[in-house]
């Protein structure tokens, strides 16, 4: 489509060529036009140059503002090898790169959408140290092995911000016989557990779709009637055991949490008939008969990723709600990976799978099997998520829904068997043969709030000091339309990939 | 978590016991958890229902501390801006002689205790009902029902309120055949008040105040205005009763007196049905609390056992090894190089609970029995995947004696053995370290950064060759060398538990010979000719581990803190010399706790 209406161009087909870089520098020309043209239209109206200029970034955003806008995070255990991962960037162009040249090429799947990627490179997890980065890295706060402190991850910032619930799903998410730390990735206050059943989970967004209550406003009336009663309880308890204070501090968090019954809506949707989920119907025929362990299965993990992903993706496009999280396993998960052709474990033997020097770089050929796996999580990711999302906006029809949603993928440690949470070199002689970078990727537009087709590394090899992942966040909530003024140390939003 | 390897010590709250620092994460939780309600609070504020425009959020700075973490250089204050008291540390190992009581409060059910409880009130859930509750959180214990890390947050209270809708719309549907009044002819709130008296009652675990009636009477007369439907009333009265924190939280508060908090009757009832049957007390012991009659050492350790050795009671004492062993993953993992592994898995953890129920409750045995069992439980295609030579039971699951040198006890269990292995191979490390965790209660520091790998499986080096070798490597060996040893006793097992002879399709030869490491802390690799003993082989291993005083101790000391429902130190010391000698097993020890002073006392805070 050309020219383009605001923000990005929409391309209703996928597949084309998205690898120009051509088309790239034409998008980021019309955005500027634009920004123009409303400059222009502003001097037109007597106004001064300076308070010009600033009314028309003010109309382009309110432009923003009115389009739809998603939010899904994709979590990929266990960091990512370099030599593997890094994007290619042509003679330090950071618009110019390729995601298909390194080695088994990890981000390999997102090459036709590299328009709509960023990479992001340079940031690092404060507080965090090894696995356990898991527990601070979505939040920017907390200290190392620190599993106990209250704290938001940005997708419930962003949530709570909108006032709706996000959909939070899991694909073996925790440990069986509970969730312990190595699976608290995502916090709205205490940690939340991701919904490991597929089926339950679209059977409560979509199963009653169509069937309109009649009585729903009376069942909100004595909703709204019992949380009173609950929190008239709670507060009594309160007073009753005001002498206890670890005893009246779980009563409060219950009872903030009751509150917040009333904040969040419920899905509300734009789709009117039930979709059809193939990988989601394949598991549900698989799980017939099956007890709830059938979701804790290892064998059953990719199963019921792909039904996860396709979950996610049909949310965001019925705008049942508009922030998703799909979480597949949880860090130190030994699941094994033969079933995609990387035998072992993909924590213990193949995520510790060293790197070894060859030349003045990195041996390709020792971590290919893990390479092959954390490329897998990216194929996943295009094949259920990115092309299904590559359809025109029920809410926005100009547009594809990839052009209003941000996809933000992301790992909690670098460098897998380094267990890196910053930006470093990996030396094993004299010189670096590589560096290694917090693996974080944004796909999508973000409702025109995002500029995209970037490596963004804000510090190149390492030589300088990195960046808290939270400036990233920061400029992600803005995005979102739910600015934030820091995340932990982080108050300086990552303006680049802002519009 | 004996932390013999730390070496400071901090006077602890309990005058008789000095313990190591470090301890005491699960206060944390709560400490921390207060000191974030300031931002939780002002989260509420903002995200909807306020009518506030999400972007008025930087402008009024909530969103810079509107949340915890975003913008939270918050480590400080709380919304009631009171200090938590610290919980005494916990130390599993620790031997007191007087045994300790932990403090007054409440505790909130585990998903398991809400679930079976709903069951048994609501039969008409039936059996196979399951809430809506997402997984607890598990403590650094490994159990699932530590009152410090049980709390009701945000997802809690929409999953709780999930489960309740869930219940009502079970239940209330066909109400009158459990409330019979409810099939005359417009039955109405007087009907209504006799299930609230007697599920009530059993849901709260004592009669409800008149308030209380009063106020639930109210809500249940507003439904029935609001939806002229009987049935469809009750559901929201049930919804109320299972939402109510009166049910979601036992009390342990009792009556003051002589500087210590008294359970009442019903608190104590509460804490023998959820301890010892997973559940709430049933209209019978409600009785006897009415009637005063929950009293006394042998009246109370009598109840513990009869509810010990009911089908309730054995569900809490396999959940206690589930949990503490961690074997029941044995039926979600996968070994995608073992023929037949998939078919047998959930068999595998099948024997084992034959096999604990046969030592723990037919054998009535202790860590000994089952350490060192000579007998499994297998079924008959189990035997067959082991490869059990004259060992094949008559029927699945019949008691039959291990094959001479395939091990013993609890840790031949195939379940255990697969489950702490590689998915393509053994794995000393994890056997090393369970051991040097679970039955010697040591602390393992956390992982370091910049591990090298672990070398692939080669034909021609055993995986005892390729541990030894790539462990030696860096700084691997400053904690490796204390339990990759005891692993290598078990290299005589496979990745699915099955015993073999030889190693590979080479048939390489395993050397089994090795030792326990000194116990000694981290500034020092053990000293090698130094060793707590050499054993050869896990029949060995296993038989001298059991002569260790200090793998009774911290047994005994995990069975407590599972019991308690809490990291309590030294709250078991009655009957611990006998159920560490083996005067006493499993059970005796278990219901001897409802004697201990922590069962009917609390400390104030």
């Amino acid at each position: 489509m050309w020219p383009p209406t605001l923000g990005f161009a929409t391309d209703s087909n996928p597949h084309h060529d998205k690898s120009s870089m051509t088309e790239h520098t034409r998008l980021a020309r019309a955005r500027r036009g634009i920004e123009r043209r409303l400059f222009l239209k502003a001097i037109g109206l007597g106004l001064s140059a300076p308070l010009a200029w600033q009314l028309s970034r003010s109309a382009l955003a309110q432009a923003q503002e009115q389009r739809p806008k998603r939010l899904m995070l994709f979590f990929m255990p266990h960091g990512a090898p370099p030599e593997h991962y890094n994007p290619v960037v042509n003679a330090g162009d950071p618009t110019s790169f390729a995601l298909n040249q390194s080695g088994v090429s990890i981000l390999g799947p997102l090459e036709p959408y590299k328009d709509r990627v960023n990479v992001l490179q340079g940031f690092e997890y404060p507080g965090a140290s090894t696995h356990e980065g898991i527990l601070t890295v979505l939040s920017n706060y907390g200290t190392a092995n620190d599993e106990a402190t209250p704290r938001t991850s940005f997708e419930h910032v962003i949530a709570n911000g909108l006032g709706v619930r996000p959909l939070i799903l899991g694909a073996i998410p925790h440990r069986q016989w509970g969730i312990d730390k190595d699976g608290k990735l995502m916090w709205d206050g205490q940690p939340v557990v991701p919904q490991s059943n597929p089926l339950a989970a679209f059977d409560s967004i979509f199963g009653n779709l169509g069937n309109l209550d009649p009585a729903l406003a009376i069942k909100q009336q004595l909703r709204e009637a019992l949380t009173t009663l609950n929190e008239a309880q709670l507060s009594a308890m309160q007073a009753e055991l005001s002498g206890l204070t670890r005893t009246r501090a779980k009563l409060q968090i219950h009872l903030e949490s009751v509150q917040s019954l009333r904040a969040g809506a419920d899905a509300g949707q734009s789709c009117e008939t039930v979709p059809e989920l193939p990988a989601l119907e394949s598991l549900r025929l698989a799980a017939q008969g099956q007890s709830a362990e059938f979701f804790m299965r290892e064998d059953n993990f990719a199963a019921i990723l792909a039904a996860q992903l396709q979950l996610a993706a049909q949310a965001l496009i019925c705008d049942a709600t508009p922030v998703v999280a799909v979480q597949p396993m949880y860090t130190n998960s030994d699941i094994n990976f033969a079933f995609m052709g990387s035998p072992g474990s993909h924590h213990s033997a193949l995520s510790h799978t060293g790197p070894q020097a060859q030349g003045s770089g990195l041996a390709l050929e020792p971590r290919t099997p893990f390479a092959n796996a954390q490329r897998w999580f990216v194929d996943q990711l295009v094949t259920h998520v990115v092309e299904r999302l590559s359809v025109p906006d029920p809410a926005d029809p100009g547009r594809q829904v990839l052009d209003n949603t941000i996809i933000y993928m992301f790992s909690e440690i670098g460098e897998g068997a380094w267990h890196t949470s910053r930006s470093g070199p990996i030396q094993l002689g004299a010189t670096p043969n590589a560096y290694a970078y917090m693996p974080i990727v944004t796909v999508g537009g973000g409702g025109g709030a995002l500029r995209t087709g970037q490596v963004i590394n804000v510090n190149p090899n390492a030589a300088g000091t990195d960046r808290p992942a939270g400036d990233i966040y920061l400029a992600l909530c803005r995005a979102m339309g739910v600015p934030v003024t820091s995340f932990g140390n982080a108050t300086n939003p990552l303006m680049e990939i802002l519009t | 978590m004996r932390r013999c390897f730390l070496k400071s010590a901090q006077k602890s709250r309990y005058p008789e016991l000095s313990v190591p620092t470090g301890y005491g994460s699960a206060s944390g939780v709560l400490r921390r958890a207060l000191a974030g309600l300031a931002f939780a609070s002002l989260v509420a504020c903002s995200a909807g229902g306020s009518g506030k425009d999400p972007l008025d959020v930087e402008a009024g700075n909530a969103g810079a501390s509107g949340v915890p973490g975003a913008g939270g250089q918050n480590g400080g204050g709380g919304s009631t801006g009171e200090t938590i008291p610290e919980a005494p540390p916990m130390n599993p190992t620790a031997l007191c002689g007087n045994s300790a009581v932990g403090f007054q409060g409440l505790r909130r059910l585990s998903r398991r205790e809400i679930e079976n409880t709903l069951r048994d009130v609501f039969p008409s859930l039936g059996a196979s009902w399951i809430s809506t509750l997402s997984a607890d959180t598990i403590s650094e214990a490994g159990f699932d029902n530590d009152s410090n890390m049980l709390l009701v947050g945000k997802q809690n209270v929409r999953e709780l309120a999930a489960t309740a809708e869930s219940v009502a719309t079970a239940v209330a549907g066909s109400i009158s055949a459990t409330l019979p009044c409810a099939g005359e002819p417009s039955p109405g709130a007087s009907c209504a008040e006799q299930f609230l008296a007697s599920r009530g009652r059993r849901l709260f675990r004592r009669p409800l105040s008149e308030a209380e009636r009063t106020n639930f009477m109210g809500f249940f007369n507003t439904a029935l205005t609001a939806t002229a439907n009987f049935n469809e009333s009750m559901g929201w009265l049930i919804r109320a009763l299972v939402e109510s924190p009166e049910f979601i939280y036992r009390r342990e508060i009792g009556g003051v007196a002589g500087g210590r908090a008294e359970l009442d009757q019903y608190e104590i009832a509460s804490e023998l049905a959820y301890t010892f049957s997973g559940t709430g007390p049933s209209d019978e012991l409600l009785d006897q609390a009415s009637r005063g009659e929950l009293n006394g050492p042998e009246v109370l350790v009598g109840i513990a056992r009869e509810l010990l050795l009911s089908p309730a009671g054995r569900e809490v004492v396999r959940n206690f090894f589930d949990s503490y062993v961690g074997h029941s993953r044995v039926t979600t993992i996968a070994k995608a190089g073992v023929q037949g592994f998939a078919e047998r898995r959930t068999e595998m953890l099948e024997e084992t609970r034959r096999f604990i129920d046969e030592v723990v409750f037919v054998r009535e045995g202790g860590p000994r029995e089952l350490l060192t069992a000579d007998f499994t439980t297998p079924s008959v295609d189990l035997a067959g995947f082991y490869g059990f030579q004259g060992a094949t039971p008559a029927n699945d699951y019949d008691v039959v004696q291990r094959p001479e040198g395939s091990g013993i006890g609890l840790l031949a269990q195939g379940s255990v053995l697969a489950t702490l292995a590689q998915p393509n191979g053994s794995s000393p490390t994890k056997r090393g370290l369970w051991i040097f965790k679970r039955l010697l209660c040591n602390e393992v520091p956390p992982v370091p950064p910049n591990i090298p790998e672990l070398g692939l499986p080669l034909p021609n080096r055993t995986t005892r060759q390729r541990y030894e070798s790539d462990h030696a490597a860096g700084g691997c060996q400053a904690c490796h060398s204390r339990w990759d040893p005891i692993g290598f006793g078990f290299e005589h097992f496979d990745e699915a538990g099955r015993y073999r002879l030889t190693e590979g399709q080479n048939m390489l030869p395993i050397d089994t010979q090795s030792q326990v490491p000194e116990q000694v802390d981290f500034s020092r690799p053990p000293d090698k000719d130094n060793p707590l003993f050499t054993f050869d082989g896990q029949e060995d291993l296993m038989t001298q581990l059991v002569e260790q005083p200090v793998v009774h101790q911290c047994l005994s000391g995990y069975l407590s803190t599972y019991a308690f429902g809490e990291e309590l130190t030294c709250a078991a010391e009655a009957r611990r010399t006998e159920f560490m000698d083996g005067t006493i097993g499993f059970i005796e020890y278990l219901a001897s706790m409802a004697a201990e002073p922590h069962f009917t006392q609390r400390r104030l805070e």
